[in-house]
């Protein structure tokens, strides 16, 4: 994509890391104020380029982990009015509150709903006459005057029924407070580019001038990043504090004066809380009087609800950089314990796809020999959260959720060790045959997309639940749950459509079963299928096979099924070509069993990677295993559109679904005739060598990047969101 | 926080009076609010945040930043630094 991969050459970036290391002559601390930094800065692991004398801390830049408590509390008090339509960004739903996260009062009934776009709230508004929308108008200085508009227009066109609740904030009185603490040990700061898009530069002389620390305004890809930092470290050697500008592409000493007048009109500068810090004079905005109808705080009368931070919140030395390095894992705002005191309920580590140290895991100190990882950290970070009484969207989003619904509900009860060996099927031996079982529920929305519908979906998603397990899929049964008012003509469709799938797939269904549900009670359609197959004599496929040597082979491109559904979805929608890659996958199967000499051995396991994405399956073998994995990024086959789409709402495409793809771990003396064979058929043309097993960090999955650094593709705990930090 | 990326915009109409634009991410399009990038028209790069345009790429710019790490990367192949 232009603009982007030209800013991530990893020979240009070593060129850089050269300069700042022939320049740097002692220790500098410097502080990267945005969360989309500290994001980039985690992707690529820059921290592991920089040379031992520069120091990178991360500070407060992100809306998401400076968002108060009380906040929170307001906005999970107005969601759950049976009234209101609350619309929210999608990073800000696991947030926790002094009770619950917005995903809780989702599951309790509220209407709370993502969106890519505050246009999209204001779109609901219209649409929505008799309900209250309200949108969580939550950012820096970036998102005011997108947020801005929203209620601007919904005030042009009289809509009565539309309101913010507003929690902005701005990067400037944090900086100023922060080089006021006498602890402060930040010497230089990479200035928020986006931020600056839209403020210009000239605030930030005035703190250069005087705190005497230089600032340059930095872009956001890894070269940005880079270039921004030799341009500190100049600065710093020199004795110099100047404001420089290295993300000239998109700032200006001015910034934007049409973002900012529109912006000025609605909001007014006001005191703010922070999490974890107070409140900091003048730090963020709030409604104009004139637009008091539209106060979400006034609307709702909440205004005067007040929450206070918990004495152990440690958010302000977060936020604040006085953590050492290999701290940014943790970086969202921490609490020793979760406001109720369940510790052990909260999940320690993965935010907004940064690294992390997953709590069930060893510390160990170094990883993969360049990898810093958190040590000693006796907290835990609130986001997101696990214990529920409730069920929550995130259980079946594959992941660590996921997961421990499994653990903790159905395998003790159920008491199988066939269950609980946790394959993708059973395979049972009965009167000498060796049969697969499995099963599979479908509630995809919306019914119909591009490469396949609900029904396709249900034929291939069993098959390849048997193909997996080296099976020859047979038969299936299909069950549906209709709700009162579907229409007939969707329902033959679909009906159609399965008979198509289980036609070409060589499988038959057999038997069935339907009920209807009363109006409200479903969602149109669900589908379930349950699939017999035989497997062939010696194979014997399991998570737990994978061995240190063993080669790790994607079939194809990945993330299109996710994609192409999310692309299709109200609130999040855009365009593109892109198809579902919904497929059954037993005939590639077959061509790779035939490919091994040895059949009851080359092939240790297969997955096809659905929900939760590559990132869940091989982080389940690995754990199974025993082993650790270490990918190779630049060979992971992603196609332009995914790209495209995950860049735009800050997905990683190694955690979005696939319907018709597998992973296999295969013997690394079979590797080659098992690629080969994949390569033959029309469903692995695109298949690829992606990484390898190994004995070191067992339980782990990693990914090298182009940089020659190395990340960890860690399970995905709950539902991947949209970001927009 | 802010989380923008470039886009091409391809088209553009007006939409309850605000000024939208079909804008192009690699192999996806979205619909932008562009009335805070006035100065943009079809064939220019945005940084779009949130559905919204908020700068124009400044292309010369852009060129000139890649171009001084180009030089400084065949400097350091000169000066046998690259480390």
């Amino acid at each position: 994509m232009k603009f982007l991969d030209e800013y991530r050459d990893p020979k240009l970036a070593q060129t850089l890391v050269a300069d700042i290391r022939r320049h740097v002559t002692r220790p500098w601390v410097l502080m990267e104020i945005c969360g989309g930094q500290t994001h980039t800065l985690m992707r690529y692991g820059i921290d592991n380029l920089l040379p031992p004398e520069v120091e990178l801390v991360h500070g407060p830049g992100c809306p998401v982990c400076v968002t108060p408590l009380e906040m929170i509390d307001k906005a999970v008090e107005i969601a759950s009015r049976p009234d209101v339509i609350f619309v929210s960004y999608g990073d800000m739903l696991r947030v926790p509150g002094s009770a619950r996260d917005l995903f809780q009062v989702k599951a309790a009934g509220g209407d709370v709903r993502i969106a890519y776009s505050p246009m999209d709230a204001v779109d609901l508004a219209r649409k929505n006459p008799d309900r209250k929308v309200v949108f969580f108008a939550v950012g820096f200085e970036t998102t005011a005057p997108p947020n801005a508009m929203a209620v601007w227009q919904a005030k042009r066109e009289g809509l009565t029924n539309f309101s913010l609740l507003v929690s902005h904030v701005l990067v400037p009185p944090a900086i100023r407070l922060l080089l006021e603490q006498p602890r402060n040990r930040v010497q230089g700061f990479i200035a928020p580019g986006h931020v600056c898009t839209v403020m210009g530069y000239s605030e930030y002389e005035e703190l250069a001038e005087r705190y005497h620390v230089p600032f340059v305004v930095g872009g956001f890809e890894p070269l940005d990043l880079l270039e921004a930092i030799r341009m500190l470290v100049a600065q710093l050697e020199e004795g110099r504090f100047e404001v420089e500008n290295q993300y000239v592409r998109s700032v200006t000493r001015v910034g934007n004066e049409a973002a900012r007048q529109r912006m000025f009109e609605v909001f007014e500068i006001a005191d703010r809380k922070w999490r974890g810090i107070g409140e900091i004079g003048q730090s963020g905005y709030r409604l104009r009087e004139e637009y008091a109808d539209f106060d979400a705080e006034r609307v709702f009368d909440v205004a005067a609800t007040r929450t206070e931070e918990p004495p152990e919140c440690i958010a302000a030395l977060v936020l604040q950089g006085l953590q050492t390095r290999g701290l940014p894992y943790v970086r969202h705002s921490v609490h020793a314990r979760p406001p109720d005191g369940r510790a052990d309920g909260i999940e320690r580590g993965r935010v907004r796809g940064v690294l992390s140290l997953p709590a069930s895991r060893p510390h160990p100190a170094r990883i993969a020999g360049d990898l810093t990882m958190a040590t000693a950290l006796n907290m835990a970070c609130p986001l997101p959260l696990t214990y529920t009484d409730r069920v929550l969207l995130g259980h079946g989003s594959g992941g660590k959720l996921s997961a421990a619904l499994l653990s903790d509900v159905f395998l003790r009860v159920f008491d199988s060790p066939v269950l609980a060996s946790m394959e993708d099927q059973a395979v049972l031996e009965i009167g000498g045959a060796r049969l697969a079982f499995t099963t599979d529920s479908f509630v995809v929305k919306p019914l119909f997309f591009r490469g396949g519908d609900i029904g396709s979906l249900a034929v291939h998603g069993t098959v390849n639940d048997l193909a997996m397990g080296g099976a020859e899929p047979l038969f299936l049964s299909a069950g549906f749950i209709l709700e009162e008012g579907l229409e007939m003509e969707t329902l033959r469709r679909v009906a159609d459509s399965m008979a198509r799938a289980a036609r070409a797939a060589g499988v038959e269904i057999v038997t069935g079963d339907t009920k209807v549900v009363e109006k409200g009670s479903g969602d149109g359609l669900f589908i379930n299928t349950t699939g017999i197959g035989l497997v062939r004599d010696g194979v014997k496929l399991s998570a737990g096979n994978a061995r240190p040597g063993d080669r790790v082979i994607v079939s194809g491109t990945l993330g299109d099924h996710g994609i192409t559904i999310l692309s299709e979805r109200d609130g999040i929608g855009f365009d593109s070509e892109i198809a579902s890659d919904s497929a059954p996958l037993h005939t590639l199967v077959r061509a790779m069993l035939d490919a091994a000499s040895d059949v009851c051995g080359d092939i240790r396991c297969l997955r096809d990677p659905t929900r939760g994405g590559l990132a869940s399956s091989l982080n389940e073998i690995a754990e199974r295993s025993g082993v650790g994995m270490e990918l190779t990024e630049a060979e992971i086959p992603i196609r332009e559109e995914v790209r495209g789409a995950c860049e735009m709402l800050g997905l990683d495409p190694l955690y979005v679904a696939n319907e018709g793809k597998l992973v296999a771990i295969v013997a690394p003396e079979a590797a080659d005739a098992i690629l080969a064979a994949m390569l033959r058929h029309p469903l692995g043309r695109e298949a690829r060598l992606i990484g390898t097993v190994t004995g070191e960090h067992r339980g782990l999955v990693t990914a090298r990047t182009a940089f020659g650094t190395t990340r960890i593709v860690d399970m995905l705990a709950g539902d991947q969101l949209p970001r927009i930090c | 926080m802010c989380l923008a990326i470039p886009g091409k915009i391809l088209d553009t109409e007006e939409i309850a009076g605000i000024r939208v634009g079909r804008v192009q991410f690699g192999g996806v399009t979205r619909k932008a609010y562009l009335d805070y990038v006035p100065e943009a028209v079809v064939g220019d790069y945005v940084m779009v945040h949130v559905g919204f345009a908020l700068s124009k790429v400044d292309q010369d710019e852009a060129a000139r930043t890649y171009e001084s790490m180009r030089v400084m990367g065949l400097l350091e192949a000169e000066l046998g630094g690259a480390e």
